[in-house]
């Protein structure tokens, strides 16, 4: 019997079909889910809606490195779109095993694709990229190019700063050049310095301050004449000196030291930076003078440079108080605005009475700048001024300003004001002061806190109230703190303040519970 | 033809049979043993506790899915995209943030998982979670789960005020009008609109109103007033019934004259529900006090 004669042809289709349908089937059963999930997503990259392409690409991410196979595979799909999702989507898992095809990717039709392999390539950050993305470096999209020269520098590949520093000399892209002087900055190679020099005068101001500040960070003492050169110069100058600071030179204080008479009051300033860059304790004598320089701008940085080094508590930096308190003198607001914060870097007591009265001063700049520098002095004598000014000024913010000076003074002469402040007519100022009483976990505040919570109606203040009550931490405030932790009509963040509270006085309850009585 | 139709039956039957023995495997023994959502309110992040327990001697890796965990003000259901797996540790921050998108190891016995919940109004859910292997489905539950709507409460306070600026001695009286609205429910109301009602008491007049639109947080109560430290509604008492006053930034001002007293109402509607209360200023006796001593300043009779 012949098979023809079993089976007719409406037969076979059916059969077919069948077996069709049971391989399906069984394929469908058979394949691993997280395939299954992945492959979707994939497929999901290159929906018309942006939105479900984004969704998609965050949740191959979130799957990692299952979902690098697929995506590399993607590479190669026919929607644009897809391979550049997949590859942005392989450098945020970061997987290496995908870093030969996204080097193929950089030759994609699509700039798009390219650039997002380039970038991808960069953050997996494995060196065996440097020849691919090197051969970037002359894509025709500017994009790419940038791309490319970015993720050279992160790779810190020595080799690659070779390629880089021709580019210096034929990109005509401002920000692909930009990306290149980055990079550059970034690998540190030999002779970028020299050749980030040629770049120097380049009519692009964006360019030439990265140029600036990646001499700055190269450290490379050839750029030393380079970068004095433009302090005269008022937009660069001022990045120059920063980054002259930086140079490994012991020539560098004494140029900058001859600096300091040339007739260019912005290279007298630039100057006077540069040397306080250098946080070098010689030069604070130097900078002292620069207080009498006829340039305002000359006058005002010597205060500001002095200033780092009363921080930084430098070795002889006391010397510069003196001439400091003469300068609040000075005839320039903005220099003697410089001179305030200055010496409140100092901590000096000397500096205290002088500071005391500009409090009073018309200018607010000066009162607020006096007032920081009290705060940082931290000297007990500024309350009783201090106090004044909170209760005589209209202007809530300095209002405000003074009282928090007050709380960085603090000791129990500033606790009393603070009290008072609880009854303020502008509930920031009764912030402020409930915060300071708890900082200052002024047991005596406690009934005044107490008494506030009666009547105040801002949430912001009984919150600062409650919370206070809970830094102080004295027993008296439980029973308050008990009741508003469960009161329903209570703002809800007082009623959690409370609870916290009420569970840091019971907890010091228990510490003292736990300690021997006294004798 | 009989034979024809035996044999396509049989290799029908026989291809069928091959799909569906894979589908019957057993596969590994993991079940829901605890599902357990604590009480949530609506636009309030909740969470559902899930204790899954692995019967197997070894590790194994089931996807979950929960459905219906995250429901938009349209009523368009969206699964939970991670679950929490607490650390052996006792500090809060020990969890692992896992994603849906992979499948999740159970270590033989127990295993604690924490999917987060969201729903934009209140209502009843029906949540279902579902653990399965390859495929297979290992074990569903369901959990209805109640979101609770808020509890809106308002609440109306006075006290004579002082103004910056004023000073017309006792021929001015101020009193200020505080009000809250109180949400004692677990869900968050929004653009909760509140009226205010102001009518003179003897005459029954209405003399004032406004509307404003408010949100109260779950368990918390907002102050009806939009400037802090200035009341919501200001009451100017005045020989005249008049003045010139603005009281800036207060824009609920009601004039009145000695002996006015007034009837202040505040309502607030949110899904239905109505809520409201009253009060009268200043009270009767503070008014009756007031024109005494009114007439008695005169030189006539109270």
């Amino acid at each position: 019997m012949k098979i023809a004669d079993i089976f007719t042809r409406r037969h076979a289709i059916f059969l077919l079909l069948i077996l069709l349908f049971t391989g399906f089937s069984a394929g469908c059963l058979g394949q691993d889910p997280m395939e299954a999930r992945v492959d979707s997503l994939v497929r999901e990259l290159g929906n018309e809606d942006g939105d479900a392409r984004l969704v998609a690409v965050y949740a191959l991410i979130d799957i990692g490195e299952p979902a690098v196979p697929s995506l590399i595979k993607a590479l190669g799909d026919r929607d644009a779109n897809v391979r550049e999702l997949s590859a942005f989507a392989i450098g945020r898992i970061g997987d290496q095993k995908a870093v030969e095809a996204l080097s193929e990717a950089l030759s994609d039709p699509e700039p798009e694709v390219r650039r997002s392999s380039a970038h991808a390539l960069g953050r997996i950050g494995d060196k065996s990229a440097v020849e691919a993305l090197s051969k970037a470096l002359s894509d025709p999209e500017p994009e790419v190019r940038g791309s490319s020269a970015r993720a050279l520098g992160i790779l810190e590949a020595p080799e690659a700063t070779g390629l880089l520093i021709p580019l210096l000399q034929y990109e005509d892209d401002e920000v692909v050049l930009q990306e290149v002087v980055v990079a550059l900055r970034r690998l540190k190679g030999p002779g970028a310095a020299s050749a980030l020099l040629e770049v120097l005068d380049h009519e692009n101001e964006d360019v030439r301050r990265e140029v600036v500040i990646s001499l700055g960070e190269l450290g490379d003492p050839v750029a030393s004449e380079a970068l004095l050169e433009l302090f005269d110069e008022e937009e660069l100058g001022y990045t120059a000196a920063s980054a002259f600071g930086n140079l490994r030179s012991n020539q560098t204080v004494e140029k900058l030291t001859g600096l300091l008479d040339s007739r260019d009051p912005i290279i007298r300033a630039n100057a006077v930076k540069a040397l306080g860059n250098t946080e070098d304790p010689a030069v604070i004598p130097p900078l002292i003078e620069m207080l009498e320089d006829p340039a305002l701008e000359v006058r005002k940085e010597a205060a500001h440079m002095l200033g780092t080094f009363g921080y930084l508590e430098a070795p002889g930096a006391e010397k510069a108080v003196t001439p400091l308190i003469r300068a609040l003198e000075d005839r320039d607001e903005d220099v003697r605005i410089s001179v305030i914060y200055s010496l409140g870097s100092f901590g000096d007591e000397e500096a205290v009475l002088p500071l005391i009265s500009l409090l009073g001063h018309k200018d607010a700049a000066v009162r607020k700048a006096a007032a920081y520098a009290l705060g940082r002095i931290g000297d007990p004598r500024a309350v009783e001024a201090l106090t004044e000014r909170v209760e005589t000024e209209e202007n809530w913010l300095e209002r405000r300003i003074m009282a928090e000076t007050l709380i960085e003074i603090g000791g129990t002469e500033a606790v009393e004001p603070l009290i008072m402040l609880l009854e303020d007519k502008d509930y920031r100022i009764r912030q402020s002061a409930a915060m300071g009483l708890g900082k200052l976990r002024a047991t005596e505040a406690v009934d005044a806190l107490l008494e506030a919570l009666e009547t105040e109606r801002e949430r912001v203040v009984r919150q600062a109230e409650v919370s206070a009550l809970g830094e102080i931490g004295d027993k008296r405030a439980a029973e308050t703190l008990r009741q508003l932790s469960t009161d329903r009509n209570e703002y809800r963040h007082v009623r959690e303040a409370a609870g916290e509270a009420l569970g840091k006085l019971e907890a010091k309850g228990e510490a003292n519970a736990s300690l021997p009585p006294l004798e | 033809m009989k034979n024809k139709t035996l044999i396509t039956v049989f290799v029908v039957v026989l291809a069928l049979a091959l799909v569906f023995l894979w589908a019957l495997e057993p596969g590994a023994d993991v079940e829901i043993v605890d599902l357990h959502a604590p009480p949530i309110g609506a636009s309030t992040p909740g969470k559902l506790d899930i204790v899954l327990r692995n019967n197997e001697p070894e590790p194994v890796d089931i996807w979950l899915d929960v459905e219906n965990a995250f429901v938009d003000e349209n009523g368009i259901s969206h699964p939970t995209s991670r679950v929490i797996i607490p650390e052996n540790s006792s500090g809060p921050w020990d969890v692992d943030f896992v994603s849906l998108q992979k499948p999740i190891t159970l270590l033989p016995g127990n295993n604690s998982v924490k999917a987060r919940l969201g729903y934009r109004l209140p209502g009843e859910y029906e949540l279902e979670v579902k653990v399965s292997e390859d495929s297979r489905l290992l074990d569903s539950a369901s959990l209805t789960v109640e979101v609770q709507p808020p509890e809106l409460s308002l609440k109306l306070e006075y006290e004579k005020v002082s103004w910056k600026g004023l000073e017309r001695g006792n021929d001015i009286e101020l009193y200020g009008i505080y009000g809250y609205l109180i949400n004692y429910g677990p869900s968050l109301a929004e653009d909760v609109c509140t009226n205010l009602s102001v009518t003179e008491e003897r005459t029954g007049e209405t003399v004032f109103t406004s509307s404003e639109v408010y949100d109260v947080g779950d368990y918390d109560k907002t102050t009806l007033w939009t400037w802090p430290d200035y009341p919501y509604a200001l009451i100017e008492i005045t020989r005249s019934g008049t003045s010139e006053e603005s009281y800036m930034p207060v824009q609920n001002v009601i004039r009145g004259k000695t002996g006015d007293v007034f009837r202040v109402n505040v309502s607030s509607e949110w899904g239905g529900q109505t809520v409201s209360t009253e009060i009268l200023v200043p009270t009767e006796e503070e008014s009756v006090e007031k024109s005494e001593k009114k007439s008695e300043e005169e030189g006539g009779n109270p």
